[in-house]
């Protein structure tokens, strides 16, 4: 027969949480039992109970770490600093709440700032080789291109010695791919060289990175593409079908899958759904310098500098140009690392909507500045507080507290609110996060409390205000002679020894106030002015059709239909439109010396009248196009350029190889945001096989009908087509001033918590010092002091300490104003009323908040402070 | 005042302290309880409640003595205090005056 014994792995699950203190006589106990149990009931059904009994003994006491705090020889002491907090705190709600609630509100602006700012600060940084790999453009005459000829790459590449690498993006934009039933429309492609997965981090699933790309054939998918294609089949060497848009034979062109990526982080610049090789190109096509339309990107040895690179390829540039003196001054060769691509440029043919590093910087210093306020209340309401218990501080060493024991308290009771506040701070992230990521449109990890970002500055903040908060008062009382505190009768350390600490540390917050109410005010006109401005068209009731090549062919009858609709005003073809980017050409007087460089739209007859753009003088097209017969319209700016005084109808200009009349001058009109002065532009008549966009004018009302005409006629005459690409002009604009529009409200909700971190502030500081002085108040109330006279008291120090503030305030708030708005063409101005309405809210802030303390304590009935003495 | 009340669970486990005067611990009081009362109670609750008398001051313990069942592992045994006595008594007496002031009872049974 087998030995019987309780089960093993019940025993070591009670060794596992029970502590030493009970563990020997509970499991004695056990298998005691366990052994009478067995001669009545048997082994099994033994072993079973011993088990249940087991569990049944889980408790909280009988745990080991819950055991070890009880042994703690801190213990004690520890419970009796929460017992102690807690009972302050009953005793002063409000001091504890102010506290505790700035603190949060404070730490967590700044927590959702910071973790958005390392959100976009963090673009691009998963290539392993970032610091090296640089993006090559161009800039003439300070304007920047971020594209590049296709030759520039393969030039740097054979004659730069630093570099190492180099691998070119030419966009495919509009692409019919097909595999088998499943065709789709996608526009988001590159060709690349093959060096492309040598240099940039894309983590491969299938396929080689090295070869991938070597054969002109081949193609790389993401795994999104993929599986929309094949499904959970296996891609790898399957042919996909392209046919690309521009391709005016439609040709069909075979690729084979090499390889599987996996999706493009969203915190790229460059993002794509699919790479084919470059080198279905010729080798000659490749090496010409002449369209600015792939982006170049570098490799550069290690430690090696950019700058024999820019001069290398600038030496080439101007001698294949053969630029003059003056123009070679003009042009700069730009590399940009791949890691700044995202905030810091926003270059002519920028692949993709950048972020605004300027945007990022307001964010996060409101996010400090939010942050600074709401500490230095928590730091001078918590001093006060603190010094506000010298005489128990006094009894305390009276009898026989030591000076450690007492620091000890002051820093545990510090630590208890601190805590607090962090717990209520974690705890609103999460719930935030929603909020904040719908708000923001960006992919932020939902568990972000979890990011060492995060955790660190947290615990850093907190452990901060712990030292100065708690060290201050517990060194400020524990100093004093318990003799001199408890005789002089006073509860409190006099004011004037911690005078200035605090003094300074409210002027700095009224001043940071001041700076973000004027900061907030500034920026929220800014933004709003920006929006409100005049374009110089109508941007309203414009639907957009996006025409690439198969759309095009057939638009004619399209637009012949669509003008059948009841509704359409007119419909107007043009190759780009207002608030989408216009190519840039040089312009040129037929017989004057100087080429200019000019913003070139082509156009139809129709277009003024659509856009609702005023004709200044001479005529708009006439709708006649005859080959070889170009007609021009420039605008203001443009006019003013190429022909200075003179008048310039009638005259001849060539632009873009084609020569023609000026024969009208429009009004300047806002074609980019507002972020950009209006630039010179020139409209051309010619040729249609450019026109990228249709404008269809609608009447206010049927907005509906015509999207529907738009599918029903979509339908009727491209029947081998998706669904038109239809877009509300006024949409993009509001697209593209999201990101101001998102700051404007950012910035308004800031604004609105810093006067709440004020307030409340200043409030706690009032309820204080009217406590304080209650006895003041009555006896002068007794002796016939009114109550004008009483607030003028109370409030004067405060008004002293804002003068000082606003002194350091009000020119803070303008230079950072200044400097913001400097990016901006059209600003408004900084004029004085701002600043002096925004100084006069402060007072009546600051008076409003300290009065009604002082005010409620002022006609209190003065029995009820003087009666107990 | 908080510690003085005792609750029926408590005053069983501390009854059976007294009872086994000396040999009072968790298997051994567990045992007498059944005996008296046909209650078989589970080895941790009674732990339990010895470890809640011990704070409130009605029972004192110490490590003892081991048997060869127990493999070595001592026991700890339970005496009862001089308080958890005047407690128990307390509670008896409140019982015998109230059993002496109760009225007799004649129940009529309503079929």
């Amino acid at each position: 027969m087998k030995k019987k014994s309780p089960p093993d792995w019940a025993d070591r699950f009670l060794e596992w949480y029970c502590s030493d203190y009970y563990l020997e006589e509970v499991q004695g106990d056990l298998h005691e039992w366990y052994y009478k149990e067995l001669q009545r009931i048997g082994p099994r059904a033994a072993g079973f109970r011993y088990a249940v009994a087991i569990i049944r003994y889980f408790r909280l006491f009988r745990l080991k770490p819950v055991q070890k705090l009880i042994n703690n020889p801190n213990y004690l002491s520890m419970k009796s600093i929460i017992k102690i907090t807690y009972r302050n705190l009953r005793r002063d709600k409000i001091s504890g709440l102010i506290r505790v609630g700035n603190l949060s509100l404070g730490v967590i602006v700044f927590l959702l700032a910071l973790v958005y700012s390392k959100y976009e600060l963090n673009y691009d940084r998963f290539h392993e080789k970032g610091d090296r790999i640089f993006r090559v453009g161009m800039s003439f005459g300070g304007n920047p291109w971020a594209a590049t000829p296709l030759g520039m790459g393969a030039f740097v590449q054979d004659n730069v010695p630093e570099v190492k690498r180099m691998t070119r993006f030419a966009p495919i934009r509009n692409t019919w791919v097909k595999f088998g039933e499943n065709q789709f429309y996608e526009k988001g492609g590159f060709s690349a060289d093959s060096s492309i997965f040598e240099m940039f981090t894309y983590t491969f699933i299938q396929g080689d990175p090295k070869t991938a790309l070597i054969d002109p054939r081949s193609i790389v998918l993401t795994e999104r593409i993929a599986r929309k294609y094949f499904g959970n089949e296996n891609p790898m060497g399957k042919r996909l079908e392209l046919s690309i848009d521009q391709d005016r034979e439609g040709n069909i062109e075979p690729r084979i899958v090499t390889g599987i990526i996996e999706d493009i982080p969203q915190q790229s610049h460059l993002q794509f759904d699919f790479i084919c090789s470059i080198y279905t190109f010729d080798a000659d096509f490749l090496r010409k310098w002449r369209n600015f339309w792939v982006y170049t990107y570098v490799e550069l040895e290690e430690g090696s500098d950019p700058d024999n690179t820019k001069s290398i390829t600038k030496e080439e540039f101007v001698s294949l140009r053969s630029l003059s003196k003056d123009e070679a001054a003009q042009l700069e060769i730009l590399m940009t690392p791949v890691e700044r691509i995202h905030l810091y440029t926003n270059h002519e043919k920028e692949y993709a909507d950048n972020g605004n590093i300027l945007y990022i910087y307001i964010l996060f210093s409101i996010g400090v500045f939010i942050l600074i306020v709401s500490c230095i209340n928590y730091v001078n309401l918590t001093i006060i507080k603190g010094l506000d218990r010298a005489r128990e501080v006094g009894l305390r060493k009276t009898v026989g507290a030591s000076r450690h024991q007492l620091v000890m308290q002051f820093l545990g009771e510090n630590m208890v609110l601190l805590s607090l506040a962090g717990l209520i701070c974690l705890i609103a992230l999460v719930i935030l996060a929603p909020v904040f990521q719908r708000f923001s449109g960006l992919d932020l990890p939902l568990n972000f409390i979890y990011d060492p970002a995060i955790i660190f500055p947290l615990v850093a903040i907190l452990l901060t205000l712990e030292l100065i908060s708690g060290l201050y008062p517990a060194f400020v009382l524990t100093k004093f002679r318990p003799v001199d505190i408890i005789k002089s009768g006073t509860q409190t350390v006099p004011m004037r020894k911690i005078g200035l600490t605090r003094k300074v540390l409210i002027i700095i917050q009224f001043s940071l106030s001041v700076i973000l109410v004027i900061g907030s005010i500034v920026v929220f006109n800014q933004l709003r002015f920006i929006q409100r401005q005049d374009l110089g068209f109508e941007k309203d009731q414009i639907i957009l059709i996006k025409l690439n090549q198969s759309v095009r062919g057939k638009f004619k009858a399209f637009e012949n239909e669509m003008l059948q609709i009841q509704g359409v005003r007119s419909v107007s073809t043009s190759s780009s439109v207002p608030g989408y980017r216009i190519m840039l050409e040089d312009v040129i007087e037929i017989g004057a010396p100087d080429e200019y460089g000019s913003r070139l739209l082509f156009a139809d007859e129709t277009f003024l009248d659509t856009y609702e753009i005023d004709l200044l003088e001479g005529r708009h097209f006439d709708g006649t196009i005859k080959r070889g017969e170009n007609e021009f319209m420039l605008n203001q700016k443009a006019a003013e350029m190429v022909f200075g005084d003179k008048h310039p109808l009638n005259n001849e200009i060539t632009i873009a190889g084609d020569t023609g009349l000026v024969v009208g001058i429009v009004k300047d009109f806002n074609f980019q945001t507002l972020h950009s002065e209006v630039e010179p532009l020139t409209i051309s008549n010619l040729p249609i096989a450019l026109f990228g966009y249709a404008s269809i004018k609608f009447e206010a009302k049927s907005a509906k009908e015509i999207l529907e005409a738009i599918d029903v006629n979509g339908r009727k005459i491209y029947p081998e087509l998706p669904p038109l690409e239809t877009e509300f002009l006024d949409n993009r604009f509001e697209l593209l001033y999201m990101a101001e529009n998102k700051l404007q409200n950012i910035v308004w909700i800031f604004c609105m918590i810093t006067i709440l971190l004020t307030i409340s502030g200043v409030f706690g500081v009032a309820t204080y010092n009217a406590h304080k002085r209650a006895k003041e108040i009555a006896i002068r109330k007794v002796l016939g002091g009114d109550l004008l006279g009483l607030l003028q008291q109370l409030s004067r120090e405060y008004l002293y300490l804002l003068g000082f503030s606003l002194l350091i305030g009000l020119p803070g708030a303008f230079y950072l104003s200044k400097w913001w708005l400097q990016d901006f063409a059209y600003r408004i101005s900084l004029d004085p009323p701002t600043f002096l309405i925004s100084a006069l809210v402060m007072i009546i802030i600051i008076l409003v908040s300290s009065g009604f303390v002082t005010f409620r304590a002022a006609t209190a009935n003065p029995v009820e402070a003087l009666k107990n003495e | 005042m908080k510690g003085t009340h005792l609750g029926e669970f408590e005053e069983l486990v501390l009854l059976g302290t007294a009872v086994l005067d000396g040999n009072a611990y968790t298997v051994t009081i567990v045992e007498e309880i059944h005996a008296n009362t046909g209650r078989m109670l589970t080895l941790s609750s009674v732990h339990t409640v010895l470890t809640r008398l011990e704070k409130k001051g009605f029972v004192h313990s110490y490590m003892g003595g081991t048997l060869k069942e127990r493999g070595g592992r001592r026991r700890r045994l339970y005496k009862i205090t001089s308080a958890g006595y005047q407690t128990l008594n307390n509670t008896r007496d409140v019982r015998n005056r109230m059993w002496e002031v109760m009225p007799k009872f004649s129940f009529e049974f309503i079929s």
